[in-house]
């Protein structure tokens, strides 16, 4: 494998926003206590890096949790409401709807409900995958090519071969997507798992790209922003 | 093999009845390649609907192998204009498909994997695929994309091949070469074929026999009989009788587009 100029530009981006920010704290003569600069948070994460670690570990277990029950659920339901057109259309509004209700709306009643501690903290990841994994996996189900169908039903296929051989299989792709936290791109292309082309689906709020590696980024990044939170 | 009796289908929609064929009577026998042009929109893919069972008529009756259609009849294999193959699935695993949905293949697959391996790489020779079996379809051209949508279609040696514009959205070259993969398929497995086209050389080329239909609601005008000897050469393609053939097809649906 070779490094491309492509493969670099990420690592090039953050490298120059980093400067970018440092250089405008110390331009403009920013307190720090209004942003502080790349290098204070750096020793900051080394000042205090274990009350961090202790934190996102916290983190990173309740999100996990609630991201596994989210795929479990998500998986569940998105395979009931994909299993007829009828469902699908009946339903999809309502996914929609739900998913479009801001997840931090909903902490305070959480913390209502169950208490400050790990069940909001997991309810709130929960929530937050969960709706696009159902919206995902109910579209790769129920928009399996009218063509491709025809040729699996005219060979004797029932509706549960079809799920089987075709609309599970493809919903791999977009549980990834569906998995990521919090990017509303409303862009929605199955890939292969190298995601160098796939099937086409209709544009629908709510689905997303599936590119797992991104989105596996997030529960750490929400982590150290809670342990901060937390710490100060 | 195929008997279409005065057959009538309309779809239902939300506007009102579309009815796309009106008393359509067609008749196909054992091994038989027919093809079935017409003008577009005049029911030719739903008359495909038809013969495999993935609908009902209307009115009139549909019959494979002496037998009434009453649901998908799972001897045919079908291949359409897009390959739709399964990203997912490497080249082979894509042919290999309907193995793991027909019976009695699919209680046998797992037990008899490697003797069907073998049978879709063969399949996959024929066609000229045999390197890309472990490749993916977004790796292969068009082309080769039906191609492989092809072995797709026979892999379970059906007795009924039905192919909706296969070859629509290939290039001449590409096309020409494909009637010749399927003229030898057809020489050497002996399946009855029903082939939708808009092209009229390609009905001309590769049938038996080729049904005219009207426009909407569709029925067919007009059955010739094509019969230059066989194994026809692409030759064929360049000499008179060819032509004029084509011509006069061409002529014909003009005719039924202006009715
Ligand atoms: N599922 C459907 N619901 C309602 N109407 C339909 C449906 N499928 C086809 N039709 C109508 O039936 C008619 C025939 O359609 P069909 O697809 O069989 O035509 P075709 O001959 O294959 O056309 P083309 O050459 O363009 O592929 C069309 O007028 C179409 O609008
Ligand atoms: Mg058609």
């Amino acid at each position: 494998m070779r490094i491309t100029a492509e493969d670099l530009t990420p690592v090039a981006f953050t490298l120059a926003i980093f400067v970018l920010w440092e250089l405008a704290c110390i331009l403009f003569r920013i307190d720090s206590f209004i942003l502080p600069a790349p290098t204070a948070v750096a020793a900051a994460m080394v000042q205090y890096w274990w009350p961090l670690l202790k934190n996102s570990f916290v983190t990173l277990w309740t999100t996990t949790v609630g991201f596994l029950l989210a795929v479990a659920f998500g998986i569940a339901l998105g395979i009931i409401v994909g299993w007829s057109r009828a469902i699908y259309r009946g339903l999809y509004p309502v996914m929609i709807g739900f998913n479009s209700i801001p997840k931090v709306a909903v902490v305070p009643i959480l913390i209502m409900w169950f208490g400050i501690g790990e069940i909001p903290a997991i309810l709130t990841a929960f929530l937050i995958s969960f709706f696009p994994i159902v919206v995902n996996v109910a579209t790769g189900l129920a928009t399996t090519e009218p063509d491709l169908e025809d040729v699996l039903r005219a060979l004797g296929a029932s509706k549960l071969d079809i799920m089987r051989k075709v609309g599970i299989p493809r919903t791999g792709p977009y549980l990834r997507g569906g998995g990521g936290v919090g990017n509303h791109r409303r862009q929605c292309r199955a890939r292969p798992p190298d995601g160098s082309g796939g099937l086409q689906l209709p544009d629908a709020a709510g689905v997303r790209r599936p590119d797992g590696a991104r989105d596996r980024g997030h529960p750490h990044v929400r982590g150290v922003r809670r342990a901060g939170k937390a710490h100060g | 093999m195929i008997r279409l009796h005065d057959v009538t289908l309309s779809y239902r929609g939300r506007t009102g009845e579309v009815t796309a064929l009106a008393h359509t009577t067609l008749k196909v026998e054992k091994g038989e390649f027919a093809a079935v042009v017409g003008p577009s929109g005049c029911g030719k893919s739903t008359l495909m609907k038809l013969v495999t069972g993935l609908i009902r008529p209307t009115k009139g009756k549909v019959e494979v192998d002496g037998a009434d259609v009453t649901g998908p009849v799972k001897i045919a294999g079908m291949a359409f204009q897009a390959a739709n193959m399964l990203p997912w699935r490497s080249v082979i695993d894509n042919v290999m498909l309907p193995l793991e949905i027909v019976q009695p293949h699919r209680g046998r697959l797992s037990r008899e994997r490697a003797a069907y391996r073998e049978r879709a790489m063969d399949l996959l020779g024929v066609v000229g695929l045999r390197d890309f079996a472990d490749r993916y379809p977004w790796e292969m051209s068009g082309g080769m994309q039906q191609r492989a949508s092809l072995c797709r279609a026979l892999i379970h040696e059906p007795a009924l091949l039905m192919l909706d514009e296969p070859f629509a959205a290939l290039d001449a070259f590409t096309r020409e070469e494909l009637w010749v993969v399927l003229r030898d398929l057809w020489h050497r497995l002996g399946f009855t074929v029903i082939l939708v086209t808009h092209d009229l050389r390609e009905a001309a080329f590769l049938a038996d026999t080729i049904h005219v239909m009207s426009a909407r609601p569709g029925h067919i005008v007009e059955t010739r009989t094509v019969d230059f000897p066989r194994p026809r050469p692409l030759d064929v393609l360049y000499t008179t009788p060819f032509t004029d053939l084509v011509h006069s097809l061409r002529n014909k649906i003009a005719e039924v587009r202006q009715a």
